[in-house]
């Protein structure tokens, strides 16, 4: 055997080897070819097919997002709106306890000048009372004094003669 | 007025009409009721029950021999004594006169005076009661110091007031009466 480098060209290897690659390349032509044509086709469809259904998810999603958005700001119309109703029941709820507070705060300003006009009227009359209790009770004792029996008689009949009269 | 008390007033009433003896026995009997109430020891007596009939008739007639009285009348008293109704007395003497005064067309009347009514007044005010009520009127006169000056009549419901005090009073309602 003759020895070379670690390189060496032998020609009937490389012919045996071409042999075997061209018998290989047919063999693999004949048997796997459309399979593996086949195969790489349906993995392009399936890999096109996937594009087209991002791209349709993607048309799909920015639909979904205009939709949301659409729903989002019906709901900010909506909202804006219940705030707004909130604020104008909160408002009428607001008058309606001042009017209440008012109407309250009358009456019972009316029922205290009420009171206050009954006490004045009572004590006025309490003070009119004591006077006209003082003045009879004065004037009693002056005519007590002054009652003589020619008085008593002359009271009598006075008495005898409107007695006569009326009937 | 008590059942008792009226059936023997209008007994008493009644003989005394039949026998034409009303005022007879009205002016007795109301003297001796005077003459009970004015001396209420008689009357105790009388009431007393460990006092036997008897004796009560026995001060009844001391009575009747100073006073004078009416057969019928003191007949009509011992009945009173048998029967033990002689405490209704007082009051049988009050129905007494109830039934009398309508029959005699004669009312009772009291004036009130502050001083003491002389004869004079009395017997004018009586005929000027008896002509307004047009009925023979029975005046007493009671002293009350307290109505101050003129008269109050009472005769049965009616009131006639001419006093001071009465004049004070309607002062007094028409000066309250002011609003001030």
């Amino acid at each position: 055997m003759e020895t070379t480098g670690l390189i060496s060209i032998d020609a009937r290897v490389m012919i045996a080897t071409l042999i075997n690659f061209v018998i290989f390349f047919f063999i693999v032509k004949h048997f796997f070819y459309d399979a593996i044509k086949g195969i790489i086709a349906k993995r392009q469809d399936s890999i096109t097919a996937e594009i087209t259904g991002a791209e349709e998810k993607n048309v799909s999603a920015g639909q979904l997002k205009l939709e949301y958005e659409g729903l989002l700001a019906d709901i900010k119309g909506k909202e804006r709106e219940i705030i707004r109703d909130a604020n104008a029941e909160a408002q009428a709820q607001r008058q309606a306890i001042l009017d209440k507070a008012h109407i309250e705060a009358k009456a019972v300003l009316d029922k205290a000048n009420a009171e206050i006009e009954l006490e004045k009227s009572k004590a006025m009359n309490e003070v009119k009372s004591n006077i006209v209790d003082l003045s009879l009770f004065a004037a009693e004792k002056i005519i007590h004094k002054e009652m003589d029996p020619k008085q008593h008689e002359a009271m009598i009949l006075d008495f005898i003669d409107k007695v006569g009269e009326a009937k | 007025m008590s059942l008792v008390a009226k059936r023997y007033a209008q007994a008493l009433f009644d003989t005394a009409v039949d026998k034409n003896i009303v005022d007879e026995v009205f002016d007795e009997f109301s003297t001796v009721i005077d003459l009970f109430k004015s001396e209420a020891e008689l009357m105790d007596l009388m009431l007393t029950p460990s006092i036997n009939t008897s004796e009560k008739k026995g001060i009844l007639n001391r009575i009747y021999k100073e006073e004078s009285l009416n057969q019928y009348l003191k007949n009509f008293l011992d009945i009173l004594l048998d029967r033990s109704r002689f405490e209704y007395v007082v009051e049988i003497n009050e129905t007494f006169r109830q039934l009398v005064f309508p029959y005699k067309n004669t009312v009772e009347a009291v004036v009130k005076t502050a001083v003491p009514l002389d004869e004079t007044l009395r017997v004018a005010l009586e005929k000027n009661l008896e002509k307004r009520f047009d009925k023979k009127v029975i005046l007493d006169n009671q002293i009350d110091e307290t109505i101050i000056g003129g008269a109050v009549v009472y005769v049965g419901d009616q009131i006639i007031d001419g006093s001071i005090r009465n004049q004070l009073n309607q002062m007094k309602t028409q000066m309250n009466s002011i609003r001030l």
